[in-house]
């Protein structure tokens, strides 16, 4: 609970949905536009997120007093009041004519924390959180905790859209700047130029699976000057990983060294900005540790070659708005019945607007309660289940392969972190070696996700992934 | 929790603990009116709405009479909360400051307090490059509302009815411009456009 605690970093995340009905507060001509709105908290170990929620209630005609400023009457805030969903804050969001960043005015100032924060705490339990859009449809939001009885206004570091395009709205002090060395970055800064550079290089990306395609992705981001790294994998190298894991000696296998340990190895050797700061969880992605590590990225690259991971980073990006790159490779090496060698790879960006992991088929729902219940791992189970162990046989690989596979991820990665279209369309991707083509992967059931998805159902919910797991 | 009681304001033995927007009071009546509640809380019926807690939607009349429990929880609404970008003279002052980058102070004048944009350098029109100070008469209109004039220190013009300028009720060495506001300004920046507007369309 953030009242009373002083989270190290504070954010605010919100869908392309929820963002498109912000900026129509600003289409009134010479009038002003007030929406009172619900949200939920996403708690990393760093970073404290709101996560809005896009059914902005509209208010009625009479509930609002309309002069070129506007004022809401008591009869909005009831109504909203009355309908605070289970774990949700308040907040407000009204718009001013200016661009850039909005300080306060005294109006906004007294309603905020006089008059609508101490209620929302008293009915929510949580801070109220403010926000201003500007006339450029830039986002400034503050949050206003409770702490020892008083109500403390705390800017938020930063407002992220995270719809068809991503967009990112810094405190004026937390503007993304280009770190040190800059010479070791001229080549790659010129594509995209120094504000791209910066917003790159402010970014905390998390990789799930430091294997073969995550310990490529984490050298690739270094050395383009990501500084930021969240690594999560349990595993420990072994002689047969040494093939395709990039950084990885005869003495990591020897030593039995954490895949974590050699990526943050490689990450340090590869880094062209300044010193990278590196968390290494050396966990399974399902466990506490990992799932709040992960609640503090950015973006995240899915890695791995298991469901239930997948799964859980499905929801991340739905549901806490964490954008997901997953990536897979599928090999059928010749069999009497099947002579020829089948190659193709996966890769895709999972946000809300997009399709979910489940609806492209990256996982199997069939398969997560057995990896919850640890029977893929049973030898014994898996000899009785020919079925189950056909989805788990795969081990085969070639490092040119998962090279591939790790471009196409990095490239989507910054496709949409940097908003640059022209270096790769974000639609999900895939390669099929017999023919040499990469075309759209195929979702079910229309392209994207349908209205029974699951996952879309959780949208800008925060869900609780440890509840994902019980 | 609400009872058609006749007789507020009957005192008991022990205090009871209720909670308004989260602040807990301690009272030892436990049959109040809804005003009275409002009050213990530092509210006042005219400018806030008391709901319960747990049932929000129900605004509690201001005569009705609550039988108050230990532990009750309240919330006081405030009837209209206004929100705008110019809300007063300290937002004038801060754009003028952090935005502008200008330095400004407070001067009492004959006309009562007003607000002083010091070297403002005019950008065009026949005063172009004239350098003067800016004043802006303060108010607590609520709504937001300035008066329809500003002062220039120097005097910039022959003082008539070509420019609508008057002696400046400041003090002496001011000059009055009399504009008149179509509608009320939205934001710091129109009120600097109005005056920027008025001086380059001066007549010389």
């Amino acid at each position: 609970m953030i009242q009373g605690t002083t989270p190290e970093e504070l954010g605010v995340a919100l869908s392309g949905d929820a963002y498109k009905q912000i900026l129509m507060l600003g289409n009134r001509h010479r009038q002003e536009q007030v929406r009172l709105f619900y949200w939920r908290p996403s708690e990393g170990k760093l970073r404290y997120s709101a996560i809005i929620d896009p059914a902005i209630p509209i208010p009625l005609t009479e509930e609002l007093i309309e002069s070129g400023n506007v004022a809401f009457t008591d009869g909005y805030l009831m109504r909203i009041l009355s309908g605070v969903p289970k774990g949700a804050g308040i907040g407000m969001v009204h718009n001013h004519f200016s661009p850039n960043w909005q300080g306060l005015s005294r109006d906004d100032d007294t309603t905020e924390s006089q008059h609508l924060a101490p209620v929302a705490t008293a009915a929510t339990g949580l801070p109220l959180l403010g926000i201003t859009l500007g006339s450029d449809g830039f986002l400034s939001a503050r949050l206003w905790i409770m702490d020892k009885g008083t109500i403390k206004r705390r800017e938020v570091d930063t407002v992220r859209v995270i719809g068809e395009r991503f967009m990112v709205f810094p405190y004026p002090n937390k503007a993304p700047k280009m770190g040190g060395n800059r010479d070791r970055r001229i080549a790659t800064t010129t594509v995209w130029g120094e504000a791209k550079q910066a917003l790159l290089e402010s970014y905390r990306v998390g990789i799930v699976g430091l294997g073969s395609v995550g310990s490529m992705i984490a050298e690739s981001l270094a050395r383009m000057g990501v500084r930021d790294f969240v690594l999560i994998d349990r595993d420990r190298i072994e002689s047969r990983n040494l093939d395709r894991t990039i950084g990885s000696t005869h003495m990591d296998a020897k030593l039995k060294r954490r895949k974590t340990s050699i990526a943050a190895r490689g990450i340090r050797r590869a880094a062209t900005g300044s010193k990278p700061t590196i968390r290494q969880i050396a966990r399974w992605v399902q466990e506490d540790a990992a799932l709040e590590a992960l609640l503090d990225c950015d973006f995240v690259f899915s890695c791995v070659d298991r469901h239930l991971p997948r799964y859980v980073l499905d929801h991340l990006a739905f549901s806490h708005l964490i954008p997901v790159i997953n990536g897979g490779i599928a090999i059928e090496v010749p069999t009497v019945s099947k002579p020829s060698l089948d190659v193709s790879w996966q890769a895709h960006l999972v946000t809300p607007g997009r399709a979910c992991m489940g609806c492209l088929e990256a996982y199997r729902y069939s398969l997560l309660g057995l990896e919850r219940a640890g029977m893929v791992d049973d030898p014994k189970y898996i000899a009785g289940a020919s079925e189950v162990a056909a989805a788990y046989k795969s081990s085969e690989n070639v490092f040119c392969f998962s090279m591939s596979c790790a471009a196409h991820e990095t490239m989507q990665f910054l496709a949409y972190s940097l908003d640059a279209p022209s270096i790769c369309q974000t639609e999900p991707k895939m390669y099929m070696g017999e023919t040499g083509n990469v075309f759209r992967a195929p979702a079910r059931p229309c392209g994207d996700c349908g209205p029974d998805c699951l996952v879309k159902a959780y949208e800008a919910k925060a869900l609780s992934l440890n509840q994902l797991l019980k | 929790m609400a009872e058609n009681m006749t007789e507020p304001g009957i005192g008991h033995a022990h205090k009871i603990s209720i909670r308004i927007n989260g602040i807990e009071h301690r009272t030892s009546d436990h049959k109040q009116t809804v005003a009275q509640v409002l009050a213990l809380g530092g509210f006042t019926v005219e400018d806030y709405t008391l709901v319960s807690k747990d049932e929000p939607s129900v605004p509690l009349p201001p005569e009705e009479i609550l039988h108050l429990k230990d532990g009750d929880e309240f919330l006081a609404l405030r009837k209209t909360n206004p929100v705008s970008e110019i809300g007063g003279m300290q937002d004038l002052e801060r754009f003028f400051v952090e935005e502008l980058g200008r330095r400004v102070e407070y001067l009492k004048g004959a006309n009562g307090d007003n607000l002083i944009i010091h070297d403002v350098e005019i950008p065009a029109g026949p005063l172009a490059g004239k350098v003067c100070d800016i004043g802006i008469q303060c108010t607590d209109s609520r709504p937001f509302a300035l008066f329809p004039a500003f002062h220039t220190r120097p005097q910039l013009v022959s003082m008539g009815q070509e420019n609508a300028t008057h002696p400046g009720k400041i003090a002496p060495e001011w000059q009055y411009w009399s504009r008149q506001w179509q509608k009320p300004p939205l934001s710091p920046g129109e009120v600097w456009a109005w005056v920027l507007t008025a001086l380059t369309k001066a007549k010389i």
